[in-house]
């Protein structure tokens, strides 16, 4: 491939960059938006965010991870079912229902949740063996930044500081394992 | 480890994507073997070697430093 070709291919990843980093933001933003109560606020920081990080990241750099697209569907759908039912179920614990009918409400959300974590580990096995040593090396940062973060803030707790609800776990799970994934990537640009 | 991945690629006029498409891996994955950012396993270095109609020795050079 000429220079060309491989310049128009860098600016083309560099957009798909932002588009990936956009959407990553906004699933992120939505999430802390609903726990901070603003959603719009949070779709909004997250796509900014998102669309710099995405753009920063891929400027030079070709985006490895190309998943098959029935896997990308069912990544998207299950996400999507699960935050609905997310809301939904946080909708209807407004109003003062039986207790039975509370419990089986509080777990619909981990059906669409089971669906995504079982797509998302058949894609990650689509992959070719750089690629899913990149997940790996991503997902262990997340588990050490959510760990550390978790451990630091509740030690901060012990020293007076607001405790912040655990749901913001599992947001920094995500985005550590989306900060570990964009730096492992860099590195084997 | 050295390899000439990029000089023999460069040989037969392969763009990175024509030789990933040929190893059924990522344009990513070509290009950090071609910088020696990543030594590919066994297995893919077969391919490649099969894919070059080459010996693996005649791709691949093992250096002490790394």
């Amino acid at each position: 491939m000429n220079n060309k070709s491989e310049n128009q291919s860098s600016q083309g990843d560099a957009r798909r960059g932002m588009l990936i980093g956009m959407a990553l933001g906004m699933g992120i933003g939505a999430v802390i938006g609903l726990v901070l109560g603003d959603i719009s606020s949070g779709f909004i920081i997250g796509m900014g965010i998102g669309a710099a990080v995405g753009y920063w990241r891929f400027r030079d750099t070709p985006i490895g991870m190309r998943y098959p697209p029935h896997l990308v569907r069912q990544l998207i759908i299950s996400g999507l079912l699960y935050l609905v039912t997310l809301i939904g179920v946080i909708y209807l614990l407004e109003y003062n229902l039986n207790r039975s009918i509370e419990i089986i409400l509080v777990l619909l959300p981990a059906l669409p949740g089971i669906w995504f974590l079982v797509s998302l580990g058949r894609a990650i096995a689509s992959l070719d063996e750089l690629q899913r040593f990149i997940q790996l090396e991503g997902i262990a940062i997340g588990f050490g930044i959510t760990a550390m973060a978790a451990l630091t803030y509740g030690l901060l707790g012990m020293a007076g500081v607001p405790q912040v609800s655990w749901m913001y776990v599992p947001v920094v799970m995500v985005f550590g394992w989306f900060l570990g994934k964009m730096w492992t990537l860099w590195r084997y640009r | 480890m050295k390899n000439k991945l990029r000089q023999l690629r460069a040989e037969r006029s392969w763009s990175q994507a024509v030789l990933a498409e040929r190893l059924d891996v990522s344009r990513q994955t070509v290009n950090a073997i071609e910088n020696e950012k990543y030594d590919p396993s066994l297995p893919l270095a077969f391919k490649i070697a099969h894919v070059f109609d080459l010996s693996i020795e005649e791709i691949f050079e093992y250096s002490e430093d790394q």
